[in-house]
């Protein structure tokens, strides 16, 4: 009786650890640039943040300007997406770094900022929601 | 078969017809539980009791196995299934764009919220110059293919 039941408890568990390991493989490529738009930054110094909702848009933009540690952190958000994407353009002109990642789903993420990292602009579109918590 | 009205003659006998395998599966498991609720049985019924219960304990492990195994199953059917559900709700839960908005422009400027209008027109002009930024850095990286392509087109044809 208590084997059968400690059977269970491990049949139980190994389901879980597999649903849990299926979820994490799954989770949302955009989620540590989609952190900045949970109304952190809404009254940071020199930050813009744009939203666009539309049948087939939607469109999330930052601009930051003359606030490098804002600058930092989302450019370490936006490496962290960098990651997960596997089809990444950069182009440098002018001294400007030029980022365009492209997703599966037909999202593209980018960012514009200079050398010395003075300002920065990073945008999200997407033909389909994005979610904060896939 | 009731148990009171078999003699031991006939419980004998019906011994014989078990051990002869003569009786079918529904008799077998009636003498069974006759044999096992009387006081005194005739010997040969003692060996045939003994057969019956130790048949009976052989049956009932795979039988309560599989209808263990059954149980497990339905409650990790179920469990999996509660999860996908949660899986697949989550998102929409927290979906930044609400579902009653059908357009929505807002933009943030250290604080200061724009909406309406003004903000569509700001908005609309930001993301021209992203998606104009995405066709230069998109044309560049071609650029820089066919180059790469005739480059290495030129190093492998043999002069």
């Amino acid at each position: 009786m208590i084997s059968n039941f400690i059977n269970m408890k491990r049949l139980l568990f190994f389901l879980m650890m597999g649903i849990a390991a299926c979820t994490s493989y799954a989770a949302n490529p955009l989620q540590s640039l989609l952190q900045a738009f949970d109304g952190r930054y809404n009254n940071t110094k020199g930050v813009t943040t744009r939203e666009i909702i539309q049948p087939d848009n939607y469109y999330y933009s930052f601009e930051v300007e003359n606030n490098p540690e804002v600058v930092k952190q989302l450019l370490q958000m936006f490496e962290e997406v960098k990651k997960n994407s596997n089809n990444i353009n950069k182009t440098v002109t002018n001294g400007e770094f030029r980022y365009v990642l492209q997703f599966p789903d037909d999202t593209t993420v980018g960012a514009t900022y200079p050398a010395n990292y003075s300002k920065l602009r990073i945008f999200m579109q997407s033909n389909q929601p994005f979610t904060k918590n896939p | 078969m009731k148990n009171n009205k078999f003699s031991n003659e006939e419980l004998s006998k019906l011994c014989h017809l078990f051990l002869e395998g003569k009786l079918t599966r529904e008799e077998e498991r009636a003498l069974g539980l006759i044999l096992s609720q009387r006081s005194s049985l005739p010997e040969e019924c003692e060996s045939v009791l003994k057969i019956i219960a130790s048949e009976a304990k052989i049956y009932k492990r795979p039988y309560h196995r599989k209808r263990r195994i059954l149980r497990i199953s339905g409650m990790a059917a179920a469990a999996a299934a509660v999860l996908a559900l949660i899986a697949v709700a989550l998102p929409y839960r927290d979906n930044i764009n609400r579902a009653d908005e059908n357009e929505r422009f807002v933009v943030l400027q250290e604080g200061k919220m724009i909406t309406g209008e003004e903000a569509r027109k700001l908005n609309e002009e930001s993301q021209q110059l992203d998606m104009e930024m995405v066709r230069q850095v998109m044309r560049q990286q071609r650029e820089l293919m066919k180059q790469n392509f005739a480059y290495t087109n030129i190093e492998d044809y043999d002069f």
